[in-house]
């Protein structure tokens, strides 16, 4: 192992169901003298508090942040009750994190001093390397049952600037009770993560989907905006104008439905996806997302997900090459529309193969925009930026001399 | 709700007839209408609102990312157009620099054939300089004025080579400044003896105000300055003066060439120095000129670091202007100077030996060195001098010695070398070529030779001849 290059990126996944076994054997794969920060995804399974405590005894002072998911993707592909794990090298990045407890009340002043701290921690820890936005990207990890993602993200891309970013919502495998960030050693609810990472290597945000729109369109004609549900849909119960549209019974409502016949809002010449969460007993609809009286939504078709996601990833990979990693947002809908349609061991195989690592979320964040039905972010590339290499911190230097003795 | 209401209508009146069914389910589509109207109208004039709402923040968020990625697309491709531009001058850039190479390398043999064929030139040339100027102080009256035309003609070809030659020097960078410090009188008065008799030949009048200042310039380089400005101030003018004056400015000393010719029109000033260039009615007064004469003078000015300037005015005359800085004399030069200066011009009885492997001019030297008075020992190479005297024992008072001479022997510096190692008391030596390069010049310093250009001319081979006797 000591012979072999440096890995930029290690990942590990335990499915452990002990939360202090989960832990050690993530801090075994991970742990090395230039580890810099950790990202992990768990299941809602976990004793929280628990793993909280046997994480922190694991990596000690090692930043190290994270969220519950509706499902994760390890290294096996689509997977279930884990926790999986991103290690980063500090030899090619360098990050900084902050909490932002309290989600609503969220302004532009907190957003600005946030970023600016989140340049200067990344600058600190890199020298020779000045975050901009060639060199620099933001992952954000939200409560995704809060209902203020929209104004969050929005507030925070106005500070970021031309920083790309992108993140996804945390789940909590589909009980919509509660939700969960961690960072600096416990979970918190109603409270939202932002990691900015500045890199030596070439990386791409990105964000796709294989939705394409039809013809029919409804018109949210009530709506609780404050609690993201949708009363009526052209002037009818909007529970059963829905189901009308699709061809099934209100009764028959449920993920899979709304995976498969999913509505979209279109602004300019773009369609973006409202992902419906649950049908209610009172024929409302919740969404994932913000809605309001008078939007119209259009229905939308499903084309292959499989070959949308070779596209993009080959697209991507023909410019960086093979990546280290892509750090993965998926929207929970996908997994349901692909359990639905028997395809999990081929989309598996195609994560696998394109290195994704990541979890499935309650609703997925790129350049400020909170959307549905995506899988959204980063590919980190193998090839270094000219010129850059990365001084490690005279800390990790004194971490490398320990480790090489 | 509303329609909770009109639903319950429609059960209670459901005994209507179907006229009044059909109206009452049209007044409930009227309603439904009605409200997906009223929202529709509730979002429309909701859009232009600030965003606080989330669904607002969203679909504000929507718009800046669009413009954002067409903004990064414009950016895009007009960075790749600029790229392509940069790429395409780099190309035409990298051919540009192919060009010039290829015409430098063109240039750079064109300077070496030019210096190669006025070399070769110059050597029959040289012969039959010797011989007119032999010709001249035997012939009678009759023949004078033919030989006198023979010796112009050979001396226009020679001006021509040499400027020739010249110019391929100075283009070729390989001309560098002596500079040494020396009364500028020294040169000057020469050449205003020579350049009288042409003005006078002209029916000019030549005024010459002399200096007694010492200057720091390279008196070859700078000879070639003032013949060229001296030559073409008589070329060009028809009837008045020629002035050639000195006038001190501080440190340094202004050396003035001025005429009353055509002058220079006002639209051609600004060229008079470009190669090749003439003015229009330089070409009427002078057909042969190659219009390199003045751009050597720029040239070689520009290498002595002296300021050129020139004013004129058609039709009334020229001037040019040349500034020196004026230095002193170390106090062993002046004695030299004071010597050499007093020096007899008597050479009768010198006994003097001649080499060089061109018969022709052999024959030329034996025949101006014994009209002078000299007795001569002229041979084609050092054998054949060893047969004519013995070299290591024999009286002589100078050693005229050519440099080039046959290919695959020594060349003149070694063989002078031989005939000193050979005897007692070392010959003076005058050696000769055309071959201009700095390290000869520098090679025959340091043996103490004294170095003549050829086409050697007979004042010039005098004045070195009286100046190694006195040394």
């Amino acid at each position: 192992m000591t012979a072999a290059p440096p890995q930029a990126v290690l990942t590990a996944y335990s499915d452990a169901r002990d939360e202090q076994v989960a832990a050690r054997q993530i801090a075994e794969s991970l742990i090395h003298p230039h580890l810099g920060f950790v990202l992990f995804f768990c299941s809602i399974e976990y004793d929280l508090d628990r793993l909280a405590g046997a994480l922190n005894g694991e990596f000690q002072n090692l930043p190290l942040c994270g969220c519950t998911s509706a499902g994760e993707i390890t290294a096996r592909g689509y997977d279930r009750n884990t926790l999986v794990a991103i290690g980063f090298d500090a030899r090619f990045f360098s990050a900084g994190h902050h909490l932002i407890e309290h989600m609503d009340g969220f302004g532009l002043l907190d957003a600005q001093q946030l970023t600016d701290g989140l340049l200067t921690q990344c600058r600190e820890r890199a020298r020779g390397l000045t975050p901009n936005e060639d060199n620099t990207f933001v992952l954000t990890l939200l409560d995704g049952l809060s209902v203020n993602e929209e104004i969050v993200i929005a507030t925070l891309n106005a500070a970021l600037g031309s920083i790309p970013s992108f993140g996804g919502s945390a789940g909590d495998d589909y009980r919509l009770a509660q939700t969960y960030v961690y960072c600096d050693g416990r979970f918190y609810s109603d409270a939202a993560i932002v990691v900015m990472i500045s890199t030596v290597l070439d990386f791409e945000v990105f964000s796709t989907h294989h939705l394409h729109p039809s013809t029919p369109k409804l018109v949210v004609t009530a709506a609780d905006a404050e609690r993201r549900v949708v009363h009526e849909l052209d002037a009818e119960p909007a529970a059963l104008a829905y189901a009308r549209l699709v061809g099934v019974s209100v009764e028959q409502l449920d993920d899979v439905v709304f995976a498969r016949y999913p509505l979209a809002v279109r602004i300019n010449d773009h369609y973006y996806a409202r992902a419906i969460q649950k049908a209610n007993r009172d024929m409302s609809l919740s969404f994932y997302c913000a809605v309001e009286n008078g939007i119209v939504l259009t229905a939308m078709r499903n084309a292959s997900l499989h070959d949308n996601l070779t596209n993009t990833l080959d697209d991507i990979e023909s410019r960086l090459g093979p990546p280290w990693v892509v750090i993965g947002c998926d929207c929970c809908l996908r997994r349901a529309e692909l359990e639905a349609d028997d395809e999990i061991p081929q989309a598996s195989a195609l994560l696998r193969q394109h290195r994704v690592v990541g979890f499935c979320t309650y609703g997925e964040q790129y350049n400020g925009m909170h959307i549905n039905h995506t899988l959204t972010g980063v590919v980190i590339g193998r090839k270094e930026s000219p010129g850059a290499i990365l001084d490690v911190s005279s800390e990790t230097a004194q971490r490398m001399d320990v480790g090489d003795g | 709700m509303s329609e909770m209401g009109d639903t319950r209508n429609d059960s209670d009146n459901a005994r209507q007839s179907p006229w009044d069914l059909h109206e009452a389910r049209l007044m409930a589509e009227n309603a439904r209408l009605r409200r997906i109207c009223d929202a529709l109208i509730e979002r429309v004039e909701g859009s232009g609102m600030a965003p606080t709402a989330p669904y607002a923040a969203f679909q504000h968020s929507v718009v800046l990312a669009q413009q954002v990625r067409e903004r990064t697309q414009a950016l895009r491709e007009t960075n790749r157009q600029l790229m392509a531009e940069i790429e395409e001058r780099r190309r035409v850039e990298q051919r540009l620099r192919e060009a010039t190479d290829k015409a430098e390398q063109a240039n750079l043999s064109k300077t070496k054939f030019v210096a190669a064929v006025s070399h070769d030139l110059m050597q029959p040339l040289n012969a039959a300089r010797l011989f007119t100027s032999a010709l001249q102080e035997d012939f009678d009256e009759r023949a004078s004025p033919m030989l006198n035309h023979i010796d112009t003609a050979l001396r226009d070809l020679e001006s021509l080579i040499t400027t020739l030659s010249d110019a391929s020097k100075l283009d070729a960078g390989v001309v560098s400044a002596e500079t040494m410090a020396f009364p500028l009188s020294q040169l000057l008065d020469v050449l205003a003896e020579e350049f009288r008799q042409m003005a006078a030949l002209k029916g000019l009048r030549f005024r010459y105000v002399p200096t007694s200042l010492v200057v720091r310039s390279d008196p070859q380089l700078l000879s070639r300055i003032m013949r060229n400005l001296l030559s073409n101030a008589i070329r060009y003018t028809d009837s008045g003066t020629v002035l050639l004056g000195c006038r001190r400015r501080g440190g340094e000393v202004e050396v003035w060439v001025a005429d009353t010719g055509i002058g220079i029109g006002e639209d051609q000033i600004g060229s008079i120095f470009q190669e090749f260039k003439r003015g229009k009615r330089a070409v009427e007064y002078h057909e042969r000129g190659l219009g390199l004469g003045l751009s050597i003078v720029e040239k070689i000015s520009r290498i002595l670091e002296h300021p050129l300037s020139v004013t004129s005015r058609e039709n009334q005359g020229s001037r040019f202007l040349l500034r020196l800085p004026v230095t002193t004399l170390s106090q062993a030069r002046q004695q030299a100077m004071a010597q050499s200066s007093e020096e007899p011009s008597a050479l009768t009885g010198l006994r003097v030996w001649v080499v060089d492997n061109d018969r022709a001019i052999c024959a030329g030297m034996r025949t101006l060195l014994e009209q002078w008075g000299c007795q001569v020992a002229a041979a084609e190479s050092l054998p054949e001098l060893c047969q004519q005297v013995d070299i290591s024992a024999e009286d002589a008072q100078a050693l005229i010695m050519d440099y080039h001479l046959d290919p695959d022997t020594d060349d003149g510096l070694t063989v002078a070398g031989q005939i000193n190692a050979a005897r007692s008391e070392p010959l003076p030596v005058i050696m000769l070529t055309a071959d201009r390069e700095q390290e000869l010049k520098q090679r025959c310093a340091t043996h103490g030779y004294m170095l003549l250009y050829k086409p050697v001319k007979p004042m010039k081979l005098k004045l070195a001849l009286q100046h190694v006797l006195a040394g």
